[in-house]
């Protein structure tokens, strides 16, 4: 598909057309490395991390982006999706979410979620809220992406070395992700410390 | 400004030689504000292996008929996590190897940081928050920040905008992508860069701290100016929260 670029606040007059390719660009993490990109199950799209003032703090990590209208999630067993928590400012993880997807013998995935806290693995079923023993809730599935961004503009402006957005250009709408999302205690999760710092990770058996 | 301010408030000891190194002459003031961690302990690394072997080893420990790999197993006796799932009669099988024995393809934490400023895509995808506290990372984003202004402050100035300038630029946005992590102060009000949420214009901010002078300009001075200001289409008020799939 191509698109084409208008500059910024209309300054000249040059139109660029970007080569935009479904399936090999994704999110706030596109073009992240050529490795990532050649492994849209492990390649993540984008990470959020906010809590809700009511105690709760969410997470959802993306990945198999620019998956098209009616298309499918991605769900790959061989896939380890981590969520890595910082409590003390050194880089190094004090706690892991650790999130895998598995299949029964009637071929239905599911998703499983180690490290919320307290508790031991809980699964279920994609495509599901899922509520564990401890409270916590899971969810793993397609949903539409999030993330709004004028993407053709920023491969654009670093392409040309112009400004070249376009706040007009959600270049995510109508494309869906795979998401896994999971809200759980913040108190619990940070275990004392109120900053705390957070990452996603994909790993590959 | 950025809840990486945080990072600031530590004390640290850094590792003269590295940072000898690293410093050159005129992003000392920057780089004394971009690397702020503790390079100290290193045992909260088995701690993790430690918690994530505790679990396997419990829930290993409780299949009757265990085996060695997940491929090995059919579907009625498996691996670890069956028996929160199976009510009866189909259950899910999880693979239950280590952690360590996978390879790590990819991480984010902050937006766009590897897309925009990092030279070694790969290796660093394949690294940690603790590489870039340690500076590996620092050379290239300067290298990448400087080239963003080279190519785009005669657009800015045409903007009325003011851009930074180089080591101030360091200094506001070193805080903010390293380490490479979204920091989260549940204290502290929501809202990029504390923390991110669906609805927040992170690349606009992100564009902001890199680009703007910010004793002239807001964080939010791009905000609508360059990309849009909401997703196409309204997120849920319940858990998922991300909108059903086109």
């Amino acid at each position: 598909m191509k698109r084409t670029i208008t500059p910024l606040l209309g300054l000249g007059a040059v139109m660029l057309a970007v080569s935009f390719v479904p399936g090999t660009a994704t999110g706030a993490d596109h073009t992240d490395s050529p490795s990532a990109s050649a492994d849209p199950a492990a390649d993540i799209s984008d990470f959020y991390a906010w809590h809700d003032g009511g105690g709760n703090l969410v997470l959802a990590l993306n990945f198999a982006g620019l998956t098209g209208a009616g298309g499918s999630a991605t769900y790959d067993g061989e896939l380890l999706y981590g969520i890595h928590v910082d409590r003390d400012e050194d880089g190094v993880s004090d706690h892991d979410f650790w999130v895998r997807f598995g299949q029964n013998g009637g071929g239905d995935w599911g998703v499983q979620v180690i490290g919320l806290p307290g508790e031991e693995a809980f699964s279920g079923p994609v495509e599901e809220v899922l509520t564990s023993p401890g409270g916590s809730m899971v969810y793993a599935g397609l949903r539409e992406d999030p993330f709004f961004f004028d993407f053709d503009g920023f491969l654009a402006t670093l392409d040309t070395g112009t400004v070249m957005f376009n706040p007009m250009n959600d270049s995510f709408a109508g494309t869906n992700v795979t998401s896994i999302v999971i809200e759980t205690d913040a108190l619990a999760v940070g275990d004392g410390s109120s900053v705390i710092d957070i990452w996603a990770t994909s790993s590959r058996l | 400004m950025s809840a990486d301010d945080t990072h600031g408030t530590a004390t640290m000891t850094i590792e003269s030689t590295k940072m000898t190194r690293l410093l050159g002459t005129s992003f000392a003031l920057a780089l004394a504000l971009v690397v702020t961690g503790c390079p100290s302990d290193d045992g909260t690394g088995d701690d993790e292996i430690g918690e994530t072997d505790d679990t396997t080893d419990d829930t290993t420990e409780e299949t009757s008929e265990d085996t060695t790999s997940e491929e090995d197993t059919t579907s009625e006796e498996d691996t670890t996590s069956e028996e929160e799932t199976t009510t009866g009669e189909d259950p899910f099988s999880f693979a239950d190897n280590d952690p360590s024995e996978y390879a790590q393809v990819d991480r984010m934490g902050m937006p766009a940081v590897n897309t925009a400023v990092i030279t070694s895509k790969d290796e660093y995808n394949a690294d940690n928050p603790e590489s870039d506290i340690n500076g590996d990372y620092v050379d290239e984003i300067i290298a990448n920040v400087t080239a963003l202004h080279v190519a785009l402050d005669d657009d800015l100035l045409g903007f009325s905008l003011t851009p930074c300038v180089a080591a101030d630029c360091v200094a506001q946005a070193g805080p903010l992508v390293i380490p490479d992590t979204l920091t989260l102060d549940l204290e502290a009000a929501a809202g990029f860069p504390n923390g991110r949420g669906l609805e927040d214009p992170v690349m606009d901010v992100t564009l902001a701290v890199v680009l703007l002078d910010l004793n002239v300009h807001e964080l939010t001075t791009l905000v609508g100016v360059l990309n849009p200001e909401a997703n196409d289409v309204p997120f849920q008020s319940d858990f998922p929260y991300l909108a059903d799939p086109n």
